[in-house]
């Protein structure tokens, strides 16, 4: 596979700002731009609107709330996502079951196999 | 231990056919030492098939608990996971800052071990929330060098337990900065803190202000410190923050969204005069 070497603007959507964080450190230091962090289903729908993203990354559960709406909206847009889980037995959005989903904590390798294979999948 | 899952082992699977008196003793049995208030329920009752209904009403209380139990389960591994993305968040952050190992060191642990001290607050309430007077306590207390020092009066507020940890780290914060730049660095200097409730903004509002210490210098010591004041309060809470560095010292303002259940009990309390909620604060 390829590695991603083009810059991407990449949503994050994360409510533990601590978490969202980590996530945006380990994105930068991969060259991407980030996109937020947002920390709710509806600032993550705005965002989306405003400006145009390559990629997202979302925190499946997000203030107690499945972030469905956000991976729908997501999907019409034919815009890649990696759904990011606290819990692996946590139910994914069903629109998007193929999506890679990386468990938190993860580092810089997880996360450019998870982009390779968001991006793959959307060629 | 052993002796209390004894009857378990021992119980004999249910036969079609058998006995209402058969099916009572393998009820009571099971039940034993687990449901003593239903025990003596199904006891009072004058026919064998009035104390099953009894003894299974019992079992529906124990399997919705076991449900809760399930429940709560579930929401501790969520909070490990994410406690561990929240622990690496600050690493990094701290690392990129820190000029070498040392004072990596010296910025990361305080913040570890107040993380650990938050979840150790919500772990005494199994997660369901946490006292804000325990929250300023236990992050406050630790800097004092005279129990003078703190001058706190609150609502006697009950946070939902997602607020806790963003709040007392928030407060934490607050505490170090004092206590190394601000009013609690001199034995003369006061905090003086203040939390209420505001009902019909479904807010509680914390203020934070400082007296009697150095003259403070804007923010130019804590990058990362204010971030983890602000960001907690705002990202991960949808509050408010207000943080001035006054001649006087810092004077912070923290409103955090209270749910309506809550700002109702507190309400609720007032009114009635009741102070139950006191009884469960540790």
């Amino acid at each position: 596979m390829t590695e991603v070497s083009v810059a991407l603007r990449i949503l994050v959507v994360e409510d533990n700002f601590l978490a969202a964080e980590a996530a945006s450190l380990l994105l930068e230091d991969l060259g991407h731009e980030v996109v937020g962090p947002v920390p709710s289903i509806a600032e993550a729908l705005a965002r989306v609107e405003q400006n145009p993203i390559d990629l997202a990354l979302l925190d499946v559960d997000v203030r107690g709330q499945v972030v469905t709406p956000v991976a729908e909206r997501l999907r019409e847009l034919g815009c890649p996502v990696i759904f990011v889980t606290a819990f692996t037995a946590d139910a994914l959005p069903p629109c998007c079951r193929d999506a890679p989903v990386l468990s938190k904590p993860f580092e810089e390798w997880n996360l450019r196999k998870a982009l390779r294979s968001a991006l793959m999948k959307d060629l | 231990m052993t002796e209390e899952l004894q009857p378990y082992r021992r119980e004999a699977p249910y036969r079609r056919g058998r006995s209402a008196a058969a099916r009572e003793r393998d009820l009571v049995e099971r039940l034993r030492g687990l449901e003593h208030r239903n025990l003596q329920l199904a006891a009072e009752r004058d026919n064998a098939w009035g104390r099953v209904r009894a003894l299974e009403d019992a079992f529906r209380v124990r399997d919705k608990r076991i449900e809760q139990a399930e429940f709560l389960f579930k929401e501790a591994a969520h909070r490990i996971q994410n406690t561990f993305a929240a622990v690496q968040g600050m690493a990094e952050r701290t690392a990129r800052s820190a000029p070498s190992t040392n004072e990596f060191m010296r910025a990361f642990r305080p913040r570890l071990i107040a993380l650990a001290r938050a979840h150790e607050i919500l772990a005494s309430e199994r997660w369901a929330g946490a006292r804000l007077s325990r929250l300023v306590r236990m992050a406050v207390e630790p800097y004092l060098t005279d129990p003078d020092q703190l001058v706190w009066q609150d609502d006697d507020v009950m946070l939902p337990g997602r607020s806790a940890t963003p709040l007392f780290m928030a407060l934490h914060e607050l505490a170090t900065n004092a206590a190394k730049y601000g009013a609690l660095s001199v034995p003369t200097g006061r905090v003086r803190i203040e939390a209420s409730v505001d009902p019909e903004a479904g807010t509680v509002r914390v203020v934070w202000q400082e007296s009697g210490g150095p003259a403070v210098a804007s923010g130019v010591h804590e990058g990362f410190g204010l971030t983890v004041i602000r960001r907690g309060i705002t990202h991960e809470l949808g509050g408010v923050t207000d943080i001035r560095f006054e001649p006087t010292g810092v004077h912070a303002i923290l409103t955090v969204p209270l749910p309506g259940r809550m700002v109702r009990t507190l309400l609720g309390e007032r009114t009635a005069g009741d102070a139950t909620m006191g009884s469960t604060g540790s």
